[in-house]
């Protein structure tokens, strides 16, 4: 079966924690709709053509590789013959098309090959999934496995982790079109799926950051993660209790016919680039997996915040989204501050997703807050700005509407 | 079984980045068969990488270390040692650790000795004060053949031994290292460097950096970095390649287009206890400082490939791009090239 | 030391959660948070070793005198609780006004929490606080909980192994290296009580079993290092099995090389390198311990019987005169190359050589890591001593319940 994916480089806004915008290039799914980061989660099945068409919504060259897939690099280079782009580019306003066997099942990863040290950080990156034929054909013996029968890969739930760095003054500097020096490549952002803790475990959206990095699990469930590091840095990921066992690596099986090389892991390093597959049956409750790399467990300085995803392991999922909060009040008492509560309407959320605006701009995420919460106080403001909030609850079933919006103007 | 004799002197020199920067270094330079009469000459002529010390399984090796001094740094009376990294079963007297034995003063020579037991990729480095003379580039590339190896017989070309499922036509070493231009800067004028403020600027493969790494005649300005890393081959033939990493970071390796496979690691054949087979297949090799790795690629189509560090903001000369830690794999149509001569070449 | 743990599978720990100060060889007084026993008064870097048998069910109190809130988890370990008036609840992350202010079930100042779990795989582990684990960790809250195989008796050579029988891991002597890097800044705030910025963690000091080079050779509770009670000397004599077991307590990777022989890894993170009779270890010359990792590995040296009379070193040995030895005023080195032999030090050279054992280095190979504070030598490194057979006591190289933990002869 021919799979064709069109995607659209483009640039966009993310929401940092505190309210803050950053920009960024991501990859739409049309010309209109958001960029994302990471990029949409391309999915074929082993046995279909993969065709990618890009299309350049951007100031420069841009091109995607397609790491560990039967395609022939087709690197471009200078008249020095020093590399241009690690493959084939399209020039601004214009397309290119990619297109490759899905010839084995596995993770992997797609990013950009031209200038990847500015546009991959600027966000051009995603996870392509291979599946197994018959992955989804009850009758198969490769239904609901990763790679296919006696690999050890089956599962019941599969959520996408995909790890990278966020170096805001590299975004400034880049985004601005001035010379960006990958020797001041320092990020101050660690992500799972496009968005830092908290902000990781909010639901899906439909925002430039529209993945959740949380894993809804019913007890008895086989969960397999798909690992993959998208950033520079290598990451060391820990389980907070028993390990999960590693069956396959940079999308290969560890269990062949005639070894099981499959081994049980708490901490798993991935360098960057590298993918592993992760299967382990969870007990009921929550489990962070964090980078342990602790210093990583920030957004810039305040912890907790960067590098982890949960693993929400529960005996029954909520049917209705949560009601909506209401009564938000935005105070500015003290300067350099604002107070907002705001009465819980629910009686099942797993939490709330407050966002601002300034003045007549767009609202972005201040933070996320988990069960219980009435209350916040947002130190990231300026002074004399006038701000608008509002709140929603959501839980795994979904998102309420929004509060009411609460306007206020900081102190001097 | 060979008696080989190879005898190396430690000093200094300088080398040459990309962007025309010129770094002064520590090293060493072969001095093997030179005439006594003109080993003085040989002072500020070390090498960035040190010459590749290669062996075979059952060779009786004699290493002679002759500290030549520094000629930039007449004030300097540094002792060296030789210490071949991953040597099973050394004794203290020849593993170069100056504190667990001796090491050699300026104008003195030693004699290591070592015996090649298991073969795979190696490195040798000197072991005084190790982190100023390893980074200031007193490193080499060691490769121990099995002792069957015949590179005129394919069953019997082969990193690990005919049977190990090791077989190659061509080799290339990859030592890959990094350089902070600022502690090279400070040891030139004497002045003292906090190894803690340790921040390269430089990521090297084989001394060079990208596009370098590419050069493949001799040339002026690389005069003391002799080895490029320009790996050629003709499609459907099978390329070793033996990954060092002489730096201080850990670093992700990737080529675009080919997997790796892993066959060994750290001089050993990857095989468990009871010998299974452990050789796997990645898209990034990911390791340490003090490893090796033996990877085997096997390109089926004529194109270029390129190698570089999937830290992509490593692939940089002091900002600049592009640079660093890259090289090019270029493959021809079958039967293009001739036999390699040697590894590297 | 390691701490009591009774009998009859059920044994209990108290640790308290306290500060104190470790010193470094540069003559650093470093403030640090640790945990201690009931034997110790301050804390203690690492916390005190816990050993305890598969199966038992084990019973931790943490009794809190810092000023915040402090916590243990242990990765690892399935199925941990926390022991309440109701009986025991599982742990799990804890939220304050919807703010993650724990990953694990956590104990206020001046209070006490009990923790359960049953052990039940053997293996090497790590413990550390799971509350503002950014700061707490790195202050110093952790330590080593290694689970003894069912079937193995401290009394009995025979049984001793990692993993049990019939799994490769039998050892004659054991050794516990935790590695971990230390940033005064933070310490020296965290004293202060002011704030820090985790964007600014550089590592000056670089420790084995908390200690920095060379105080690591120094013995077990060297009276001068009251509050870093392991040393990190390996000894052993030709031929012998050593466990070596690597725990990276940090937040960085750590290469270690041990000079002399390859190490054969046997387990990662507790967990046996092995399925069914299908093995998965190998040697290695470098391991790279990655934050909260574990590593067991096997070190063997049985030398290549150079012998006086035999089979004589044949090679020219220099007049010792015209060599370098002990530049820094000390070495380790016999003067003669022969194990079990001594002979002529340059006089002004003080040897710390026992009996003509050899040394080799064991150090991390990121060199900039074997300094203290940037010089040489000092940091992440330890030497393995090679005893002449039959110079070493039965009580070296012995990881006992109530007893000293790496046993070491003194060196005059
Ligand atoms: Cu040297
Ligand atoms: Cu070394």
């Amino acid at each position: 079966m021919l799979v064709s994916i069109e995607l659209w480089a483009r640039p966009g806004i993310v929401s940092l924690p505190g309210g803050f915008p950053a920009v960024i290039w991501g990859l739409a799914t049309s010309p209109t709709a958001a960029p994302q980061v990471p990029g949409p989660v391309l999915e074929a099945t082993v046995g279909d053509m993969v065709e990618i068409t890009l299309h350049n919504m951007l100031n420069e060259p841009v091109s995607l590789t397609f790491p560990g897939q039967e395609i022939a690099p087709e690197p471009v280079l200078d008249a020095s013959g020093r590399l241009v782009s690690l493959t084939r580019f399209a020039a601004p306003g214009r397309s290119v098309v990619y297109s490759f066997p899905a010839y084995r099942p596995g993770t992997f990863r797609y990013e950009s090959g031209t200038s990847p040290e500015r546009q991959v950080q600027m966000g051009l990156y995603g996870a392509l999934i291979v599946r197994p034929a018959g992955w989804d054909d009850p009758a198969s013996p490769n239904y609901y496995t990763a790679y296919g029968a006696d690999t050890g890969s089956g599962y019941d739930v599969e959520a996408v982790i995909l790890l990278s760095e966020f170096d805001r003054a590299a975004h400034e500097v880049i985004a601005t079109g001035d010379v960006y020096n990958p020797l001041n490549y320092a990020p101050q952002y660690w992500l799972v799926n496009g968005r830092p803790f908290p902000d990781c475990v909010a639901p899906p959206d439909t925002s430039t950051q529209p993945l959740t990095s949380r894993v809804p699990v019913l007890v008895g469930q086989r969960v397999l993660l798909r690992l993959i590091n998208s950033g520079f840095l290598a990451h060391t990921l820990a389980f907070q209790e028993g390990p999960a066992r590693v069956v396959a690596e940079d999308g290969r099986p560890r269990r062949s016919p005639l070894l099981d090389a499959t081994y049980d892991k708490n901490a798993i390093t991935l360098g960057a680039g590298q993918s592993a597959d992760l299967v382990f049956t969870p007990p009921e409750g929550e489990h962070y997996l964090y980078d342990r790399d602790l210093l990583h467990l920030v957004n810039t300085d305040d912890y907790p915040g960067g590098m982890m995803a949960l693993v929400d392991v529960r005996t029954a999922f909520p049917v209705t989204p949560p009601e909506a909060p209401s009564s938000l009040t935005a105070t500015a008492a003290l300067p350099g501050q604002v107070e907002l509560t705001w009465i819980n309407n629910a009686a099942d959320e797993d939490g709330f997703v407050l966002e601002r605006r300034t003045g007549a701009g767009p609202f972005l995420r201040v933070t996320t807050l988990m069960v219980g919460a009435t209350a916040y106080t947002d130190t990231h403001v300026e002074a004399n700005t006038t701000y608008t909030y509002r709140v929603l609850a959501f839980n795994l079933a979904g998102t309420s509407a929004y509060s009411n919006e609460a306007v206020v103007t900081t102190l001097p | 079984m060979t008696f080989v004799q190879v005898r190396y002197g430690a000093t200094d020199s300088f080398i040459t980045m990309p962007d025309g920067s010129v770094h002064y270094i520590f090293g060493f330079v072969d001095l093997t068969g030179v005439p006594e009469n003109e080993i003085f000459a040989r002072r500020g002529k070390a090498t960035l990488l040190a010459p590749l010390l290669e062996v075979r399984v059952g060779d009786r090796v004699e290493l002679t270390l002759t500290n030549l001094g520094m000629p930039q740094r007449p004030d300097l009376d540094d002792s060296h040692t030789i210490h071949w990294h991953g040597f099973p079963n050394q004794i203290s007297l020849w593993d170069g650790v100056p504190e667990t034995s001796i090491a050699v003063p300026v104008g003195r020579d030693f004699i290591y000795y070592y015996e090649p037991k298991d073969p795979g990729t190696y490195m040798y480095h000197c072991h005084f004060e190790p982190v100023e003379h390893i980074q200031m580039g007193m490193v080499g590339p060691l490769i121990a053949r099995p002792a069957d190896y015949n590179p005129a017989n394919p069953l019997f070309k082969t990193a690990y031994g005919a049977g190990t499922g090791t077989e190659f036509d061509r080799e290339y070493f990859l030592l890959i290292s990094e350089l902070d231009p600022v502690a090279h800067e400070q040891v030139h004028r004497v002045q003292e460097f906090d190894w803690s403020e340790y921040r390269p600027a430089y990521w090297l493969i084989n001394g060079r950096a990208y596009p370098d790494t590419l050069h493949t005649a001799p040339d002026g300005d690389l005069s003391q970095q002799p080895y490029h890393s320009l790996i050629q081959a003709n499609a459907g033939e099978k390329v070793l390649l033996r990954f060092i990493n002489l730096g201080f970071e850990e670093h992700a390796i990737t080529i675009l287009g080919l997997p790796l496979r892993i066959i060994g690691r750290d001089a050993q054949l990857l095989r468990g206890l009871h010998g299974e087979d452990l050789s796997h297949w990645r898209d990034v090799l990911y390791f340490g400082a003090g490893q090796t790795v033996d990877v085997i690629i096997e390109p089926q189509q004529p194109a270029l490939y390129p190698l570089f560090n999937r830290g992509y903001h490593k692939n940089t000369n002091a900002g600049a791009t592009p640079g660093g830690m890259m090289t090019h794999i270029t493959v021809y149509p079958a039967g293009t090239l001739p036999p390699q001569p040697g590894p590297g070449f | 030391m390691p701490t009591q743990a009774t009998a009859n599978g059920s044994p209990t720990i108290h640790l308290r959660a306290v500060d104190g100060y470790i010193i470094t060889p540069d003559g650093a007084s470093i403030y640090i948070w640790g945990y201690r026993d009931e034997t110790g008064r301050a804390a203690q870097l690492p916390g005190p070793t816990i050993i305890v048998n598969q199966g038992d069910t084990v019973t931790i109190k943490l009794t809190n005198e810092l000023r915040e809130n402090v916590s243990l988890m242990f990765p690892g370990q399935n199925g941990v609780f926390r022991l309440t008036n109701r009986g025991a609840v599982p742990v799990g992350p804890i939220y304050e006004n919807g703010r993650l202010v724990s990953l694990t079930d956590y104990v206020p100042p001046r209070g006490t929490v009990i923790y359960q779990f049953v052990a039940s795989q053997p293996g090497t582990y790590i413990y550390h606080s799971g509350t503002e684990i950014n700061k707490q960790v790195p202050m110093g809250l952790y330590g080593v909980i290694i689970v003894r195989p069912a079937g193995f008796d401290p009394l009995d050579p025979a049984t001793w192994s990692a993993y049990g029988p019939e799994t490769d891991t039998e050892f004659d002597r054991e050794y516990l290296l935790v590695v971990a890097e230390i940033d005064p800044v933070l310490h020296e705030a965290v004293r202060l009580g002011k704030p820090y910025r985790p964007s600014t963690y550089r590592p000056r000091y670089w420790t084995i079993n908390g200690r920095c080079a060379p105080d690591t050779m120094l013995p077990d509770r060297a009276t001068y290092l009251p509050h870093q009670p392991y040393g990190s000397m390996i000894m052993a004599e030709p031929g012998e099995r050593v466990l070596i077991r690597y725990i990276g307590a940090g937040c960085d990777a750590h290469p270690l090389h041990p000079h002399g022989n390859h190490t054969r890894v046997v387990a990662l993170d507790g967990r046996l390198l092995r399925n069914g009779t299908q093995d998965l270890s190998h040697k290695h010359f470098t391991v790279l311990v990655g934050p909260g990792q574990t590593y067991d590995q096997i070190f063997q040296w049985d030398g290549l019987g150079y012998d006086p009379v035999t089979n004589p070193i044949p090679t020219p040995i220099p007049n010792l005169r015209n060599q370098a030895i002990g530049d820094v005023g000390w070495t380790m080195w016999s003067g003669s190359p022969y194990l079990g032999q001594k002979g002529d030090i340059p006089i002004g050279v003080t040897s710390l050589n026992v009996t003509g054992e050899y040394y080799f280095m064991l150090h991390s190979h990121s060199e900039p890591q074997i300094t203290n504070w940037g010089e040489f030598p000092g940091g992440m490194m330890t030497m393995i001593g090679i005893f002449p057979v039959g110079t070493l006591g039965p009580e070296v190289g012995r990881l006992q319940r109530n007893s000293r933990a790496n046993s070491t002869r003194e060196r005059r």
